[in-house]
């Protein structure tokens, strides 16, 4: 929590400096970047509209997570294009609502990072909140810091598996 | 659990971190592995995404794929872990166990199961007298089972308490969690538990915690001497703990409240706030409390003013001479939090005070939702009947916040039979809203004042 403002900093400084390239690359590819601008826009305008502000104090079994993982994948599809609209929206003055205002501006720096985009834009919603008791994990392909990609299917019929699930910066 | 990594890898446990970090660390032949987009984390219902909702979770899967154990930290107070087996709220940690006991349990899981039901089914019938014997057993699940059983038996199961008193140091956490939970159950004749059970309000698991926090609060006035501590668990990292704590105190009732009064003074905002809430959950015996909640009104941390707020309105009726003061914070406090549950506390104390309408009328427009919604609910409680709210109440069935749009709707019904015509087709609008809560209020609503429109929109 104490980062919170360090973090807020990070990523406006962010903002400033890719403000002029993400311009650019929307520019010049006009006939693709109107159909993903229309998608990005989209998402946008369903999140502004059904994200909904807290009605008492943060509890922990917030469902709204998959609305914005929806909202994420969605822009991820819309690909560079939605940059423009994003910086635009993000901005203090911007037309949307404080929440759309903040999802913009956190959503910026991951969508920049291709990997993440790549993810995003080709995951599967369905399977969002699929993995349940007494049923086969869903299996996956993520790689260490040594580029080795590891697959949960690879440790079936030969070991106990436990996965754990940890927060950056811990 | 560091410690316990080589453990893991001499057996046959293969333990995978998943992080969205992109600067992953090395350690050895442990896979730490990166989630770009944190589509593996959403997979699995971990909502990584930003802050907020950011929650460690741990998956154990046998050795077919199959999951057996899911930890999501902090879902299901008392009992955070869960399973399949043997009854669908088991607590069970992985970190705790040895790797021995860990393999043995996930490999045993189905054939076990049957011989485990044997057993339960035979505990099930078990008197007293047999359940404290049933405390020695070898199997943690059996021991667990059998401080859950006395904890159904109540009051009744006076004889056990030595027995659950010593399964308070239990090696294993989910059978101190259900020694110390019977002990509540109990009631005032467990009182020789209450200095073992503030001892477990220092336990490493946040399960074993919030049950030693739920144990003194059924013992009652005698586990007086556990205030101190419960109300620094106030401050316990895991929010159903903190909040249990406040349920605790508010058991142990009027003899808490002298020593929670010293605390509303004291240095740390925790203490101070659950001290606060505590308060609130002793209700109206904690009348004596409320000008000292009327001066943390003006807390400098901003949820010790909110929760004060809100125990003056648990007082109710008593606390009428905190209007004044709560008039003021529901339009000038700092923080919105804050304005709404001083506006809901007015509403609990004294639907007649003076000025409430106006300040009601002023906090429809203020800029938090929560100060908002709290003014659309309130306004329909005011005596005499706030018609003057009206034309502010129509213009809030036009709020961005769906639920403020259904407060203001059940208020405005409420005030003005005539606005019938706009309150249903805001109401019939809501039936698809998104949340669910939402919607069930708008359909009773509906249903309540236009039965015909209701039927006509499909309510059951």
């Amino acid at each position: 929590m104490p980062q919170q403002p360090f973090r807020t900093a990070l990523v406006l400084a962010l903002l400033l400096l890719f403000t002029a390239p993400a311009r650019m690359i929307a520019g010049p590819k006009k006939p693709d970047a109107a159909p993903g601008e229309e998608t990005a826009r989209d998402a946008l305008v369903k999140f502004d509209k059904d994200w909904k502000a807290y009605t008492n104090e943060p509890n922990l079994g917030d469902p709204r997570w998959k609305l914005k993982m929806e909202v994420l994948v969605r822009l991820a599809q819309a690909g560079p294009a939605a940059f423009p609209l994003l910086v635009e929206a993000a901005q203090e003055d911007s037309k949307w609502s404080a929440s759309t205002r903040q999802l913009a501006e956190e959503s910026l720096p991951m969508l920049r990072k291709a990997a993440w985009r790549k993810a995003l834009a080709d995951y599967d919603l369905a399977q969002m909140d699929s993995a349940r008791v007494g049923k086969l994990a869903p299996d996956f392909a993520l790689q260490d810091a040594t580029g080795t990609t590891y697959r949960l299917s690879q440790f079936r019929d030969k070991k106990i598996v436990v996965l754990a699930f940890v927060l950056a910066d811990t | 659990m560091r410690d316990r990594l080589k453990d893991f890898e001499r057996r046959d446990v293969q333990l995978v971190i998943v992080t969205t970090d992109t600067q992953l660390p090395v350690r050895g032949s442990l896979p730490i592995l990166s989630d770009p987009g944190t589509v593996v984390s959403a997979t699995y219902g971990v909502p990584f995404q930003f802050g907020g909702g950011n929650r460690p979770a741990s998956f154990l899967m046998d050795r077919k794929g199959v999951i057996r154990f899911v930890y999501l930290a902090g879902m299901k107070p008392g009992h955070v872990y869960f399973s399949t087996e043997p009854r669908p709220d088991a607590h069970w940690s992985y970190d705790r166990l040895s790797p021995d006991e860990l393999c043995r349990d996930i490999d045993g899981l189905a054939k076990r199961s049957a011989d485990q039901e044997g057993k339960l089914a035979a505990l099930c019938k078990a008197d007293v007298p047999a359940l404290i014997a049933a405390l020695q057993e070898n199997e943690a699940y059996l021991r667990a089972e059998a401080a859950s059983l006395l904890a159904g038996i109540g009051p009744k199961a006076e004889a056990a308490v030595p027995a659950l008193v010593a399964a308070l140091a239990d090696p294993i956490g989910f059978v101190r969690s259900e020694a110390a939970k019977a002990l509540g159950k109990i009631g005032p004749k467990a009182r020789p538990a209450v200095t073992p059970l503030v001892n477990l309000l220092k336990d490493p698991d946040e399960g074993v915690r919030w049950a030693a926090a739920e144990g003194l609060g059924g013992i009652g006035p005698d586990a007086k001497s556990a205030i101190p501590a419960l109300l620094r668990l106030a401050g316990d990292p895991f929010q159903e703990v903190a909040e249990r704590t406040a349920d605790a105190v508010g058991r142990i009732g009027t003899a808490a409240v002298p020593e929670l009064l010293s605390a509303l003074k004291g240095h740390e905002a925790h203490v101070r706030l659950g001290a606060a809430r505590g308060l609130g959950m002793i209700g109206p015996k904690a009348a004596s409390a409320v000008s000292a909640l009327i001066d943390a009104l003006e807390d400098n941390h901003a949820p010790v003013r909110a929760h004060s707020a809100e125990s003056l309105g648990l007082i109710g009726p008593a606390a009428a001479s905190a209007v004044p003061a709560l008039l003021k914070s529901s339009l000038q406090d700092r923080y919105g939090g804050a304005r709404g549950k001083a506006i809901s506390a007015l509403g609990k104390i004294d639907p007649g005070a003076k000025g409430l309408a106006d300040v009601l009328v002023a906090a429809l427009a203020d800029e938090d939702a929560r100060a908002r919604h709290a003014a659309a609910s309130t306004l329909g409680q005011v005596r005499p009947v706030a018609t003057e709210a009206v034309p502010a109440l129509k213009a809030a069935l036009k709020d961005r916040d769906s639920y403020i749009r259904l407060a203001a709707a059940a208020s405005l019904s409420r005030i003005d039979p005539k606005s019938k015509d706009i309150v249903v087709p805001v109401l019939i609008a809501l039936l698809k809203d998104l949340t669910a809560d939402v919607r069930v209020g708008a359909a009773a609503l509906l249903e309540s004042i236009d039965p015909a429109a209701a039927a006509k929109a499909g309510v059951r």
